[in-house]
């Protein structure tokens, strides 16, 4: 289990440094846009919706990330003061807002994604560029949240049960002061 | 006891708009006076639920029966949703897009294809789009030189008659068009230009019209369906109805705001060139033959508009 | 069970599973679920995946990106550094002058972008630290970046005034003109609340100690630290106003200013770039997964009957113009604290613009000061995007509750402009009839 719990943390930290590279074509293509249109004299039709397709995956894509690095933000006015083993519970008792949340979102984008898929979606624009594989990345991504989730449930398990987590494999671990 | 129906309505207008109201509102004031009070609608501004692409979705999903739409929105949907919408540099007046749509069966041939998929689209008025530029151009050369913010088929009309379309954000056109990023747009015609108040920024008001366009109603078939007979038969009829009076209204409604215009805001009517004019033609004549090669339905609905221009002897 | 029952189910929910920790992409998300699924049944499940893409195909939103890498780019070259060093020796005989530098960067910033997070996330990266380390009360610090990077849709460009304007049919160019006065008027507010606080109170926005200040030799040396910014903000703003570029695209040239004022620095570097990237993701991802969660609950409030609740509280509209106005900033204030500025807009503005025709106002004035309150909701706790981007960006040493304590003075002072701008409507007006001429 550990091996799994620590695949998948390092399958996410490894999408975000893969990902992160995405700024810089979003960067060109919108330079490109500006430039085009002035040296050339007319912007390439495509350059900004491609930067905005980019953008889709890039938005997307890391919320798996996110959870791995304790970075979804939360309000700790209270969750501040508690223990790392009474963060650990609370975390466990409201983790149904989280399953339910990401049940719905797979499973609603997975539907969505399949239907666009099976026609092979395009965009309607004169560059009519295929749009599913965009849409694609939300199941994916909505996935990739959700086996993090369970391995940070692992997580919050081990810590109630007094057990030490490795962060290199349960993801970045509360500390007993507030953070994030 | 009869039954009462309550459908949410997802419009691709915002809520002030003049069609939200003169469209929307009204359709759900006359649907409830005539069903006495058993069939009502509750209206969405864009965004509200959805907007764009996107209402098509969630009514064919049922999450709400029914919304309003531009056919633009989804061409990929029906081979002849593309004549549905409107081809740029086809019809010349809103009466020949009400002909083709009902009487040379347009509507029908999108329906049949749309119905497999769950929804079914009726026509809620025809109107023009009509560009607005902020200088004047002379001649087919200077249209190279303009960057104009447009949208789907009308973008490829207008590459294809030698400008610069644009894709700009629908948030920053009016200042693309203020700052000069474009040299002007169309939304809709003077209707639209006056109420995106891009006359203050661009002040030419370029005619003839780009082309005749349809809006639409877009509704869940299962909804439809479930409707009790004599409801179902008064909606359908009351649409109908609707298309006609709706469209010719606003007619009447674009010469009012056009008047505004050149009243308040200093609007000049120009008139295309004549050799840009020519080129708008063979640019039409090249996204007609696209149309017709999609496949033998578009193929049937394209030899209907071409008898119709041939009739009118544009061809 | 009536719509009020149910809104106070709804919200009562959210600030329950906020104040217990729950993140709040899973506490919005969630409770948008259990409600969706409350009103419509499964089908209104769908709803979820459709806000999640309209958002991620929203074009607006990659100047977000684009100003994050910026600021990171900046702040990982010593650039943003340099000119907190050359604002501390120019001002540091002030008390609070670091702070009000930091307001005034925020001004120029809102010119630049059209939308409040990309300012708050940049400030909170470049301006937090260097006061911290100066010893100014982070209170003081975080409240002035929080108020400050709200301007972004007050100053032209706006996409906010974009969407007032098109649901109310008023001119954008107006709109925007009318957000000039205002928007000057908030830094002069927020630039003396930040001079009286920091002169009462000395500790919170320490002056630097006369024997740091320097002499002019090193005063003017440390003023080349501007040319790098400045050329930065030229580039922006001249592709904006010059016609050369949409606000969006512009701030790809904020970024390109950045590279050149690295390498500039000799900091332009695999690793440098790598870092910025690095968080540039982390913080995009954070805040689009709030956006796509956040839109997804203020549509299920929509389906909930939010239209109705309005049209009922509207029956309750007090008479006499004042009273009118004075409900309709009530409303807009509670609501800014539970639900996002575009939601709200979307509810509130159907039911209110009669209200605006019936007293004769005009209409740009009300739109200023509307967009004023949705500035005010950006980041009054317990909900609001500015808040929770700070929160992201912040060091640990600043809490929730250091931010959330640290708006109220600034909401207030906020406040008060908005009722001198009540008092003196020309203060909006000014600008849009000098550019466009007196309306009607
Ligand atoms: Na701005
Ligand atoms: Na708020």
């Amino acid at each position: 289990m550990l091996k799994i719990a620590g695949a998948i943390t390092r399958l996410n930290l490894w999408i975000a440094s893969i990902a992160a590279w995405l700024i810089v074509p979003m960067f060109v293509l919108l330079m490109a846009d500006v430039i085009m249109r002035y040296v050339v004299g007319s912007a390439e039709i495509w350059t900004a919706e491609f930067a905005q397709l980019i953008f889709g995956v890039y938005a997307v894509i890391c919320g798996g990330y996110l959870l791995a690095e304790r970075a979804h933000v939360n309000v700790d006015i209270l969750y501040g003061r508690f223990s790392r083993a009474g963060k650990a519970k609370v975390d466990l008792a409201t983790s149904f807002l989280f399953f339910l949340f990401l049940g719905v979102l797979i499973w609603q984008s997975a539907d969505m994604a399949w239907e666009s898929a099976e026609k092979l979606e395009r965009s309607s624009s004169i560059w009519n560029p295929h749009i599913w594989p965009v849409k694609l990345a939300i199941p994916i991504a909505g996935i990739l949240l959700l086996l993090q989730g369970l391995v940070r449930i692992a997580s919050d398990i081990r810590t109630v049960m007094g057990l030490e987590n490795d962060p290199a494999i349960f993801g970045k671990q509360a500390t007993d002061e507030p953070s994030h | 006891a009869q039954d009462k129906v309550t459908w949410k309505v997802q419009s691709h207008w915002p809520k002030a708009s003049g069609s939200f109201n003169d469209s929307l509102v009204a359709l759900a004031k006359e649907l409830d006076t005539r069903t006495g009070g058993r069939f009502k609608l509750e209206t969405f501004g864009a965004g509200e639920i959805a907007k764009d692409r996107e209402i098509y979705n969630i009514v064919r999903r049922g999450v709400v029966p029914m919304g309003t739409i531009s056919p633009a929105y989804i061409l990929g949907e029906a081979q002849a949703m593309g004549l549905f919408y409107g081809v740029p540099g086809t019809l010349r007046e809103t009466w020949e897009m009400l002909q083709l749509t009902k009487n040379l069966g347009i509507e029908k041939l999108v329906n049949d294809e749309l119905a497999p998929k769950g929804v079914v689209m009726k026509a809620e008025k025809a109107y023009p789009t009509e560009v607005v530029l902020r200088r004047k151009i002379a001649s087919a050369a200077d249209l190279g030189s303009l960057k104009i913010r447009s949208a789907g088929t009308m973008l490829e009309y207008l590459a294809a008659a030698g400008a610069s379309p644009q894709q700009i954000a629908g948030p920053e056109i009016y200042q693309a068009i203020s700052t000069g990023v474009v040299d002007g747009a169309h939304w809709g015609a003077a209707i639209g230009a006056l109420s995106m108040k891009f006359w203050e920024v661009a002040r030419f008001h370029m005619k003839p019209a780009l082309g005749i366009t349809n809006d639409a109603w877009i509704m869940n078939k299962a909804a439809l369906d479930k409707l009790p007979a004599d409801l179902k038969l008064q909606f359908l009829s009351l649409l109908e109805e609707r298309y006609f009076l709706r469209s010719v209204e606003y007619l009447q409604q674009e010469a009012i705001a056009l008047n505004t215009g050149k009243a308040k805001m200093n609007v000049e009517v120009v008139r295309w060139p004549d050799d840009v004019l020519k080129k708008f033609a063979e640019a039409s004549t090249g996204i007609l033959k696209k149309e017709e090669a999609k496949g033998e339905i578009s193929a049937k609905g394209t030899k209907a508009l071409i008898k119709l221009m041939t009739d009118l002897g544009y061809v | 069970m009536s719509v009020e029952l149910v809104t106070l189910l709804f919200f009562g929910s959210l600030l329950l599973f906020l104040f217990i920790g729950t993140p709040l992409v899973f506490t919005l998300g969630g409770i948008s679920c259990i409600f969706l699924y409350f009103t419509m049944g499964s089908v209104g499940f769908y709803i979820v995946a459709s806000k999640f893409w309209d958002s991620m195909m929203s074009f607006t939103l990659i100047a977000i990106p684009m100003y994050v890498y910026m600021a990171m780019l900046l702040e990982k070259s010593g650039v943003a550094q340099d000119l907190y060093r050359m604002m501390h020796v120019w001002f540091g005989a002030m008390r609070g002058g670091l702070a009000i530098g930091t307001v005034a960067i925020c001004a120029i910033f809102a010119a630049m972008s059209g939308i409040s997070g990309a300012a708050v996330v940049t400030m909170g990266t470049i301006a937090l630290p260097r006061m911290l380390e100066r010893g100014y009360d982070k209170r003081l610090a975080v409240g002035a970046i929080n108020c400050g990077g709200g301007w972004g849709i007050l100053i032209p460009p706006s996409i906010l005034m974009v969407l007032y304007a098109l649901l109310t049919e008023v001119s954008v160019g107006r709109l925007f003109a009318s957000g000039i006065g205002p928007g000057i008027l908030l830094f002069v507010l927020v630039t003396i609340y930040i001079g009286v606080r920091a002169w009462l109170q000395p500790s919170l926005a320490p002056a630097l100690p006369v024997e740091e200040r320097g002499d002019w030799a090193l005063k003017f040396s440390s003023l080349k630290a501007v040319f790098l910014p400045l050329l930065i903000v030229f580039l922006v703003l001249g592709a904006i106003f010059g016609g050369f570029a949409t606000p969006t695209e512009a701030a790809a040239l904020g970024v390109f200013g950045a590279l050149v004022a690295s390498a500039v620095h000799r900091k332009l570097s695999i690793p440098v770039l790598t870092d910025a990237a690095m968080q540039t993701l982390r913080l995009t991802a954070l805040i689009m997964w709030i956006l796509f969660a956040a839109h997804a609950f203020s549509t299920a409030y929509t389906t909930l009957g939010a239209n109705e609740l309005m049209n009922h509280l509207m029956s309750l509209i007090p008479g006499g113009q004042w009273g009118a106005l004075a409900f309709m900033l009530l409303v807009l204030l509670l609501l800014g604290m539970v639900l996002d500025p575009v939601g709200i807009m979307l509810i509130t503005l159907p039911v209110f613009l009669p209200v605006v025709e019936a007293y004769g106002w005009d209409p740009i004035w009300f739109g200023v000061i509307f967009i004023i309150m949705m500035e005010i909701g950006y980041m009054t706790p317990p909900f609001g995007f500015n808040l929770f981007y700070l929160k992201a960006v912040a060091p640990p040493s600043v809490t929730m509750s250091d931010i959330y304590w640290s708006v109220i003075p600034y909401v207030l002072v906020t406040f008060v402009g908005v009722l001198i701008l009540i008092a003196f409507p020309d203060i909006a007006l000014y600008f849009p009839n000098m550019f466009f001429g007196v309306s009607k």
